[in-house]
């Protein structure tokens, strides 16, 4: 959307910044929750441990971000599209933020779980994290792109993920009740799941700011349908 | 130049330019040289007009007086005519010749001669008639008395003792005189070199005022002086020093309006006191006259007024609806281009066309008064029109459109944003132009020579369509005469036209200081 | 797919489909002596509402507010079509009498323009000339009214009688709008009335606007898209004697639908 120049250059140079430290952010994110599966699955320790220190990165571009909105809404006073832009970027570096910090989770559960034996569905963890990253790694090409129609078709995968969270879940619940010794192991597990999770959901709402920045509509979140949401 | 080494050539890519010290340097220079052309320009064009000023000045001021002579007038009623009547109207008009005759006759008995006589009597004005009648009038009962009278000196008179006719040379010497009769001829002997070797026969005149008397030189040999006697001395007295003087007249006597008798008859006057320089009063109340003394400005002053009244009735109206709409109402189309472009040429058409066009139209066609103040005033109306016209339309166009969109958006019609916001606001504007016009059309002459207003008006107009004449015209006319005397009227009639002019136009200042607003 | 999730846009404030526009201008079309500067401009002027022309300069968005009040009959060559429809008649008809017009539709200028004339004069003259006051208490009245709305009564109050050109910018424009208002307008056009001022004096009208919403319609142009934004509930946004898109604020600001707004708004116009 920023190709057709403003006529102010220094202006159009802040917002394609600003695209810049998204995408840079974004493939930190994505690094980070395939690394952090990584770690779990190779039981690499060392591999855990750069996830976690590799998060401050994350935060440090999120509060550069959030800086640079700050300082662009009162010295430019963005309108329409640049205004959209801008405030989609401040809300898709949180969600960001977010996804690098339950990486982070899932990489010091990871450092825990690789004290104790292998337990678990650590496969189906594993495809799950594959799901969530592609889905992040398709949004983030979307925003790059500035693509709303591939960013709708992103978000409709969030249930995908649901469904898959939602059977993960039943089948730690199974380990549990037939072993209770893994009960620790598969209740750190629960909440790696239940990150990817989230992380997905954060996804979805890179996706749908990506829709709004385009667009200008808000989409309403389907999921809010009451019942039909997974409460976990 | 800069620290960094840049110089802002460089920045842009240029050559480096290190001569801009010098360039700043040659700018400072040039500027210093045209402020000093521009004060140059300046100063010259006061000093012109300061030459100008001065020099009408110096001729002028001595144009406002006029000598009188005090002369003892004898009013016998036989010699007036009047016998036992005693009424205003008898008074006023019988001749007071005669008694002036006398007067001057009885002054100086011993002038014989038809010639002598008639140079005697043309000492005082044909005026000293009024001006004896004047007295006479304010109080009847002298008559029969003998009166000290002041009556002007005629312009030959008056110029001679201004020095405009001779130059004059007069010492006291110091030595003691005596004198004495040889026949019609007087001895003067005088010590030492009192005569200072005068040579009465280089063409000068050499006049000797002793014991009341007035002896003209004819020799001079040492201490010993032969003279002719022009006034006869009261005695034969030894004279002391310092109680006699000569006069040397330069100009030889031929040369002269007034001859050496003349002169004699005026420093035996002078020698009583009874010749002054007065404020020449009726400068300012009569009109044109042959005789220099007395002539007026007041005729053409109420010329000129009666003109401008007409000029301003006919050309303001005129020239102020004409601009108004031009500026306000007519459509900007090619006529109105053509309208426009016709009145800055009219602004420049010479007066005199507008001379020739009043002939033609007013006078031929019409059938108008030639010489009559409506005539000159209408050719002068024709001539102001356009000064107006561009002054009003300056003034109009100088009033903000602001002005005009506020009044029209708020519901005012056309005439109504005209009358109550652009005309009022213009008018300084306006009222100035007009003024300007009308200074310019009272300095003008050439187009009133065209319809005769160029006469020779005694009398004091006293409407419109009565014969006159005005003030740029009447300095005109003295210019053109011959009379020396006139010479100074000229210039003090350009004093009073002058100060009309500086009058009008600081009431145009005036007028913008005091309505002009800012908005 | 895309109508399901186009009526799921967040709900806008509706303005133009107000049931009964102030004014309703339909093709309107101006041309200054043979050059065309508005095309075909219809527009709805919802009542008691703010409505903003923006537009790079020359689009036509001060001709078309001058058509309003019929202020474009004073240029020479300039030719109108089209028409504005205020109380059932159409404005644009040469037999409307622009006097009676314009008393009902106000204008309030660029500059600051009162008559160099005292404060009192300067608000009693519409009165005066429309005769609305029947007396010298009436017009008291009036005058006093009209400065209370524009805010500025108890700035002047004591001095009445000095000239209106004393005032300070910001002054003179409250007075201008009082001016304006003092012949109780239907509508009030004002023509970049902050173009001159402060943003102080700026903000006192843009606040006297909002206020003036309740009684007046009000339609203003303005170089200012921030200034659009803050005053108004309806944009339109003209180009090239086109409107390009008209709206609610709101909307225009946020998500315009033609890409020349958008350009025009983010300063991407070239």
């Amino acid at each position: 959307m920023a190709a057709d120049s403003h006529i102010v250059k220094s202006y159009t140079a802040e917002l394609d910044q600003l695209t810049t430290m998204i995408a840079e952010m974004g493939g930190l994110a994505e690094a980070a929750v395939a690394d952090a599966t990584l770690a779990l699955r190779r039981r690499d320790s060392d591999l855990a441990q750069r996830v976690i220190e590799g998060d401050r990165k994350i935060d440090a571009l999120e509060a550069q971000v959030a800086s640079n909105v700050v300082r662009m809404l009162a010295l430019r006073q963005p309108m329409a599209t640049d205004l959209r832009t801008i405030v989609a970027a401040l809300k898709i570096a949180g969600d960001l933020e977010r996804a690098g910090d339950y990486a982070k989770n899932i990489a010091k559960r990871s450092l825990i779980l690789n004290q104790s034996p292998v337990t678990g569905p650590i496969s189906a963890i594993a495809n799950l994290s594959q799901m969530v990253a592609a889905m992040l790694h398709e949004v983030l090409d979307a925003y790059v792109a500035g693509d709303a129609d591939v960013a709708e078709r992103v978000r409709d995968r969030d249930e995908d993920i649901d469904a898959a969270h939602t059977s993960l879940f039943r089948e730690l619940l199974t380990y549990m009740m037939e072993d209770p010794r893994t009960i620790t192991a598969c209740t750190h597990m629960v909440f790696i799941a239940k990150n990817l999770e989230r992380v997905g959901d954060h996804a979805t709402n890179i996706a749908e700011n990506l829709v709004y920045q385009v667009r200008g509509e808000h989409l309403i979140d389907r999921h809010v349908v009451p019942g039909e949401r997974n409460e976990l | 130049m800069t620290d960094t080494g840049q110089t802002p050539g460089a920045r842009l890519g240029l050559k480096n330019r290190t001569t801009s010290d010098e360039n700043v340097r040659q700018r400072y220079r040039k500027e210093r040289r045209f402020k000093l052309l521009g004060q140059l320009a300046l100063g010259s064009a006061i000093g012109m007009l300061v030459f100008l000023l001065v020099t009408i000045v110096g001729n002028g001021y001595s144009g406002f007086f006029q000598h009188e002579i005090a002369l003892k007038v004898h009013l016998d009623p036989a010699r007036l005519k009047l016998g036992d009547k005693r009424d205003a109207e008898s008074l006023a008009r019988t001749s007071y010749g005669n008694v002036i005759k006398d007067a001057l006759r009885s002054e100086f008995p011993d002038v014989k001669g038809r010639t002598d006589r008639r140079a005697l009597s043309k000492l005082v004005s044909k005026d000293a008639d009024t001006a004896v009648r004047d007295a006479v009038l304010a109080n009847p009962e002298i008559i029969g008395t003998t009166q000290t009278i002041w009556v002007k000196a005629t312009d030959d008179v008056d110029t001679f003792l201004k020095g405009h006719m001779s130059a004059v040379e007069q010492w006291s010497p110091d030595v003691a005189a005596k004198l004495s009769l040889e026949g019609d001829r007087v001895r003067i002997t005088a010590a030492g070199s009192a005569f200072r070797d005068l040579q009465p026969a280089d063409g000068s005149s050499y006049l000797v005022s002793i014991n009341g008397g007035v002896v003209k030189l004819i020799d001079v040999a040492g201490g010993v002086a032969k003279g002719e006697v022009l006034v006869a001395p009261r005695d034969t007295a030894t004279t002391p020093a310092g109680a006699w003087h000569i006069s040397a007249y330069a100009t030889p006597e031929s040369d002269r309006r007034l001859n050496d008798k003349a002169i004699a008859w005026i420093a035996k006057l002078q020698a009583e006191d009874r010749v002054e320089n007065r404020f020449n009063v009726s400068f300012f109340q009569t009109g044109a006259s042959t005789a220099p003394e007395s002539a007026g400005i007041w005729s053409a002053v109420v010329g000129s007024f009666l003109t401008l009244v007409v000029t301003l009735a006919i050309s303001f109206p005129i020239g102020v609806l004409a601009a108004l709409y031009l500026e306000e109402f007519a459509p900007k189309n090619r006529w109105t281009d053509v309208i426009e472009v016709n009145i800055n040429n009219l602004a420049a058409v010479p007066s005199i066309i507008f001379g020739l066009l009043g002939l033609a139209v007013f006078l031929t066609l019409f059938g108008l008064p030639r010489s009559a103040p409506v005539v000159g005033g209408m050719v002068l109306a024709l001539m102001t029109l356009p000064t107006i016209i561009i002054a009003s339309r300056a003034a109009l166009k100088a009033v903000p459109p602001s002005i005009r969109q506020a009044a029209l958006g708020m519901g005012a019609s056309r005439l109504q944003t005209v009358t109550h916001h652009v005309l009022p606001l213009a008018m300084p504007g306006i009222l100035t132009g007009t003024i300007i016009g009308m200074a310019q059309a009272l300095g003008e002459t050439a187009p009133l020579l065209m319809i005769g207003m160029v006469a020779f008006i005694v009398d004091i107009p006293g409407g419109f369509t009565d014969s006159a004449t005005v003030l740029p015209v009447q300095i005109y006319l003295w210019a053109d005469s011959p009379e020396r005397a006139f010479l100074a009227k000229t210039s003090a009639a350009i004093m009073v036209l002058l100060a009309f002019l500086i009058l009008m136009n600081a009431l145009a200042v005036l007028l913008r200081k005091r309505f002009e607003r800012r908005w | 797919m895309l109508d399901t999730l186009k009526a799921t846009t967040l709900p806008s404030t509706e303005v133009t489909g107000l049931p009964t526009p102030m004014l309703s201008a339909h093709d309107v079309c101006v041309s200054y002596s043979g050059k065309q500067a508005l095309f075909d401009v219809s527009l709805d002027i919802p009542q008691n509402e703010v409505t903003a022309l923006i537009g790079p300069s020359g689009c036509g968005k001060s001709t078309f507010l001058r058509c309003i009040n019929r202020m474009n009959d004073v240029i020479d060559g300039c030719v109108t079509s089209g028409t504005i429809l205020m109380d059932g008649r159409n404005i644009l008809e040469p037999s409307e009498d622009v006097v009676q017009l314009r008393q009902k539709v106000g204008m309030v200028f660029q500059k600051p323009n009162p008559f160099p004339k005292s404060i009192f004069e300067n608000i009693a003259y519409g009165p005066r000339i429309h005769g609305l006051a029947n007396d010298k208490t009436e017009l008291d009245g009036i005058v006093e009214v009209s400065l209370e709305r524009a805010g500025l009564w108890k700035e002047v109050k004591d001095r009445l009688n000095q000239p209106g050109t004393g005032l300070s910018g910001g002054q003179q424009q409250r007075l201008c709008i009082a001016r304006a208002i003092a012949v109780s307008p239907d509508v009030v056009l004002m023509d970049e009335p902050c173009s001159a001022l402060d943003p102080i004096a700026t903000a006192r009208i843009e606040e006297l606007i909002d206020e003036l919403r309740e009684k007046f319609t009000i339609v203003i142009v303005t170089h200012s898209m921030q200034q659009a934004a803050r005053v108004s509930t309806q944009t339109a946004f003209f180009h090239m004697g086109y409107v390009v898109e008209v709206g609610a604020t709101e909307k225009i600001f946020t998500n315009p639908e033609d890409p020349r707004t958008n350009g025009y708004i983010t300063g991407r116009f070239g």
